[in-house]
């Protein structure tokens, strides 16, 4: 099993165990499988595996008043940003959990550490902030398109147009990130349909009945 | 067998708590005791609360003698029952109860009346006394419960407060007591001075120690640098009472005149019996801009000292004022009071009484406050009166009093003690004696409390002795040993509002208020030049409330939260979407119009524009006709096909709502943040906070908002580092900073859950990165782990 997998066990582990000393070893151990399976990761599950270790440095600070455990999850926090900083939606998906992680500690940080972590969470907001403003733009623009392929696919003689518009709104949002989305436009026409309101089942369907 | 001791100090009941926790192992006496127990509790907790701040006499041999009683009935029924405890806890419930007695012993306002000497709780005394009875009530019950194991803890637990009051409150005794006594004192020193530079806040309690009683006043929020030092001293002699005012300018102040006068009597400016004189100086500076950018305060003070009749053993007096005007403040602070004390009969014994003003530079504003201390001392062999000196004004300990006297000993005891070998005929400091008194008799009583309690516990376990030895002395060292705090001429209701430019441009701006005059800031405002000032109240309208409540939803959560994510915790969004007309009230924001200088927020705040965009359905229609063209050009369709499918968008855009109420969402919420970096941006930037710091407090502040809110608590708690820093630039208490900054109400959750909650969705949450890495290879993000520098410190990422 994956250091993910496992990770993804860990707190029903953690609050299933019977002394503070076994909650610890279990923290300790899923720590050290992490710092393994980073060095062996490649692409975003490295920013996947640094979230995970840095919350698992978090719990770690809460539960045992663990000053150093409190620097690592800032160090893991920021390794996690590190990987996440060159893609929009890894961005808006780590960079908030990245700064919740380093913020849910800092007050176990000596001051001079306080500060910069502040400061940083400050950049990071701004980063985030552009990132968003990205992603958002490039959604809207793939709902638009989006929208065309649903109007399109329920007009007789468009069928062409609109898988090129559903070829172009699932580029999109995978572009963004909404890798469901994605997939849903990639699969079949209910799938996008599915995406903008999924309590209207058969929406492609209506749309040509009203149309006519 | 039900042996009550009620301790009016402590609040404890001592027995009635051994009974209680002595019974829980045997059923037949806990069911008959606790009863009695609980219902005698109970009605003397509700009697003892309705006296909290009687007025009560001291009487030692008493008070010495319940607390014998009180350990013996802790041994006794611990030892008959058979309860015990673990060593370790013992030893913290007893060290524990130390601290919250001596707390409460300080906290105590002794007076000497005719005879006796009289104790009542002040208000911070009240409070922890109640605390405490409360707290060992409802810990009583809960060992009775079976809710948790307490043994004898809390019967030692009052044992300590018992010591601890008696010794907090020891010094207060004998200040007081000593006033009930025929006086030998006709010397007096008094020194006023002003302005004496210190970076700190108040005056620490602890310097004031050597000097007996001391009184504080309230501290204010002014304008202008450290003008320096003024003294004035007051020496009796003889009958006859010396008066000489000095200045010393601050270090750097170059460009103000310090004029002096002193208007009584005849040359050598003494007063004889019942002659009153007064000594005045002021500070005008001639160049207002050498002492603080412009604002340039004047003060002026005038002692006035009676001398009623030294050699009768009468009584002198000292009437003062202060008055520190500048060109920023429209209602000036200004504060007067006057103090009696007596002399005693003699015309060479020793007494000493010091005023302190102070005034410091806090950046934007200063701090003004004045100290009065008093002490009858031993009488010296001396037969003369201390000389009078001025303090120094570059005392590097800044948080220690100016001394009256030259060449006085430090408050440890220095080496003109007599122990020390120095010579009491000619030490000139009455205080000197007075201190070495204090200590022994300190020592003396420490002491013998210590000893009472070792004693006890050693019938209870000898290895409890040594450790408990260790705990106690702890305690007792680090506890100062000092007098009572009263206010009792100052004039409070004088300064109530304080008003400062803080940005400089010229117009008043922001109030500090101090509602109670207790001598901190308890609230800051917008300050806007009333019609009619209420000078007693300072009170020129409410704080803006800023609260947007437990917001939970933030822009970039709802595109990315993972399906099958919990429902709560860290990311989720609220199901109930933002009220923008609730969540974001115009009225709550009024702080617009008294800070013009913050800048236009960005045009595209996070994208707002672009969701605003995307909410209208005619501009979204207007724009997907627009890709339509696009698609239908690339891939041939014609023209017929085309306006079919474009007469097809508009009803799909109608049905498909989920477009513009995501994008509406999206809208409010960004309003939501810029609404929080703005109104952030405006209270931090006027405090002077750095831009990096600010950012990050706007981020928090919308973490806090986004989590669904944390407790105050936990916020003042995360924030310590900036209120602390903020606080001491403008004189409040770091929580009080939390809560101006940082709104962020009353919330149930606290810090650990968040952090649990946070860790839980984390780990629980769907393997993104391995999505990102499988469904969208293109993308970069592989840069190791030398990246860091560029995420933390100056050139942090995401500024660039």
């Amino acid at each position: 099993m994956s250091f993910i997998e496992n990770d993804q066990e860990l707190m029903a582990k953690v609050a299933a165990a019977r002394s503070p000393v076994e909650k610890l070893a279990l923290l300790a151990t899923s720590a050290l499988e992490g710092e393994a399976a980073m060095r062996n990761a490649v692409g975003m599950e490295r920013a996947e595996i640094a979230l995970r270790v840095g919350a698992t440095h978090a719990v770690m600070t809460s539960e045992t008043d663990n000053d150093e455990a409190a620097e690592d999850t800032v160090l893991w926090a920021g390794r996690c940003v590190d990987v996440a900083r060159h893609f929009d939606a890894a961005i808006v998906y780590y960079v908030p959990r990245a700064a919740a992680l380093c913020a849910c500690v800092l007050d176990h940080l000596d001051s001079g550490l306080q500060a910069l972590v502040m400061d940083t969470m400050g950049g990071w907001m701004h980063g985030y902030g552009k990132a968003l403003e990205r992603v958002a733009s490039q959604t809207a623009d793939a709902d638009l398109v989006a929208l065309v392929a649903l109007a399109a696919q329920a007009t007789e003689g468009a069928d062409d147009l609109a898988s090129q518009a559903r070829e172009r709104a699932s580029a999109g949002y995978r572009a963004v990130g909404d890798f469901d989305t994605f997939l849903a436009a990639s699969s079949d026409d209910k799938g996008l349909v599915g995406k903008f309101d999924p309590n209207m089942p058969g929406l492609a369907a209506r749309l040509a009945k009203d149309g006519e | 067998m039900g042996l009550f001791i009620y301790d009016r100090f402590s609040g404890s009941f001592a027995s009635g708590v051994v009974l209680a926790q002595a019974t829980g192992d045997s059923s037949q006496l806990r069911t008959v005791l606790s009863g009695t127990v609980v219902l005698f509790s109970v009605g003397v907790l509700v009697f003892a609360l309705t006296r909290a701040f009687k007025q009560m006499p001291i009487r030692p041999v008493f008070d010495y003698l319940r607390l014998g009683l009180q350990i013996a009935g802790v041994v006794i029924m611990a030892v008959v029952v058979g309860v015990s405890s673990s060593t370790q806890l013992l030893i913290w419930a007893v060290a524990a109860g130390l601290v919250v007695g001596a707390i409460q012993g300080r906290g105590l306002e002794v007076s000497a009346g005719t005879e006796r000497v009289w104790a009542r709780r002040s208000s911070l005394g009240a409070a922890v006394w109640g605390v405490s009875l409360i707290g060992m009530q409802i810990a009583g019950f809960a060992n009775r419960a079976g809710i948790v194991v307490l043994g004898q803890t809390m019967a030692w637990f009052a044992v300590g407060i018992t010591v601890g009051a008696m010794i907090g409150r020891s010094e207060n005794v004998r200040t007081a007591r000593r006033s009930i006594k025929p006086a030998a004192v006709a010397a007096a020193v008094v020194v006023l001075t002003l302005g004496a530079p210190f970076t700190g806040g108040n005056v620490s309690p602890a310097s004031a120690q050597a000097a007996g009683e001391w009184v504080r006043g309230p501290g204010r929020i002014l304008g202008g640098t450290p003008i320096g030092n003024f003294q004035v001293s007051l020496g009796a002699s003889g009958g006859v009472v010396n008066l000489v005012i000095a200045e010393n300018p601050a270090t750097g102040a170059t460009g103000g005149t310090l004029p002096n006068s002193v208007d009584f009597g005849a040359p050598p400016e003494t007063l004889g019996p019942n002659e009153t004189g007064t000594a005045s100086a002021s500070v005008t500076p001639s160049d207002p801009g050498a002492f603080n950018a412009g604002y340039g305060p004047s003060v002026q003070v005038i002692a006035e000292v009676n001398n009623v009749d030294v050699n009768n053993g009468l009584a002198a007096s000292v009437k003062w004022s202060c008055k520190i005007d500048n060109d920023f403040c429209d209602v000036p602070p200004a504060s007067s009071g006057s103090v009696s004390f007596s002399l005693g009969a003699g015309s060479s014994d020793g007494a000493t009484a010091t005023f302190s003003w102070r005034v410091q530079q806090c950046g934007d504003a200063c701090k003004v406050e004045w100290v009065y201390t008093w002490q009858e001392a031993a009488p010296p062999t001396t037969t003369t009166a201390a000389a009078t000196t001025t303090a120094s004004a570059d005392d590097d300990d800044t948080s220690v009093l100016p001394l009256p006297v030259a060449g006085e000993p430090g408050q440890e005891g220095g080496g003109d003690s007599p122990e020390a070998g120095g010579s009491s005929v000619t030490d000139p400091d009455p205080r000197t004696q007075g201190q070495i008194d204090i200590d022994r008799t300190q020592a003396a009583r420490q002491a013998a409390a210590g000893l009472l309690v070792l004693v006890a516990l050693g019938l209870v376990n000898l290895a409890e002795v040594l450790p408990l030895f260790g705990a106690f002395e702890r305690v007792s060292g680090d506890t100062p040993i000092i007098s009572s705090h009263r206010v009792p001429t100052y004039d409070g209701g004088e300064i109530g509002v304080i008003v400062v430019d803080a940005n400089h441009d010229g117009v008043a701006d922001t109030a500090y208020v101090d509602v109670d005059q207790d001598g901190v800031i308890d609230r800051v405002e917008p300050w806007t030049t009333p019609e009619s000032p209420d000078v007693g109240t300072g009170s020129h309208g409410t704080f803006e409330a800023l609260d947007h409540g437990a917001v939970s939803e933030f822009p970039g959560a709802l595109p990315t939260v993972p399906d099958g994510e919990p429902e709560t915790g860290f990311f989720t969004p609220d199901p109930n979407p933002i009220d923008a007309e609730s969540g974001i009230d115009a009225s709550e924001t009024p702080a617009e119009a008294v800070e013009p200088r913050v800048a236009p927020p960005p045009q595209d705040f996070l994208g707002r524009d672009t969701a605003d965009t995307i909410a209208s359905t005619a501009t979204a229609m207007q724009q997907a006709g627009e890709d339509l063209d696009a698609l239908a050009s690339d891939v041939g369709v014609p023209d017929e096909v085309r306006e079919r499918v474009r007469e097809r968008i508009k009803p799909a855009a109608e049905r498909l709502e989920s477009i513009r109420e995501t994008a509406e969402r999206a809208r409010d919420a960004v309003d939501w943040a810029k609404d929080i970096g703005d109104d952030t941006e405006r209270r931090l930037a006027r405090l002077g906070v750095p831009r990096g710091l600010r950012d990050g407090i706007v981020w928090l502040r919308g973490m806090f908002g986004w989590v669904g809110g944390i407790a105050q608590d936990a916020a003042t708690n995360y924030l310590a580092p900036v209120t602390g820093s903020i606080g001491r630039v403008l004189g409040m208490e770091p929580d009080k900073v939390a809560e101006e900054l940082f709104p962020v109400g009353d919330f149930g959750t606290q810090l650990g859950d968040m952090v649990v909650t946070g860790a839980e969705n984390i780990k629980g949450g769907a393997n993104y990165g391995g999505q990102l890495s499988d469904n969208a290879g293109t993308i970069p993000g592989d840069a190791g782990n030398t990246g860091l520098d560029d995420i933390f410190g100056p050139n942090a990422w995401g500024r660039q």
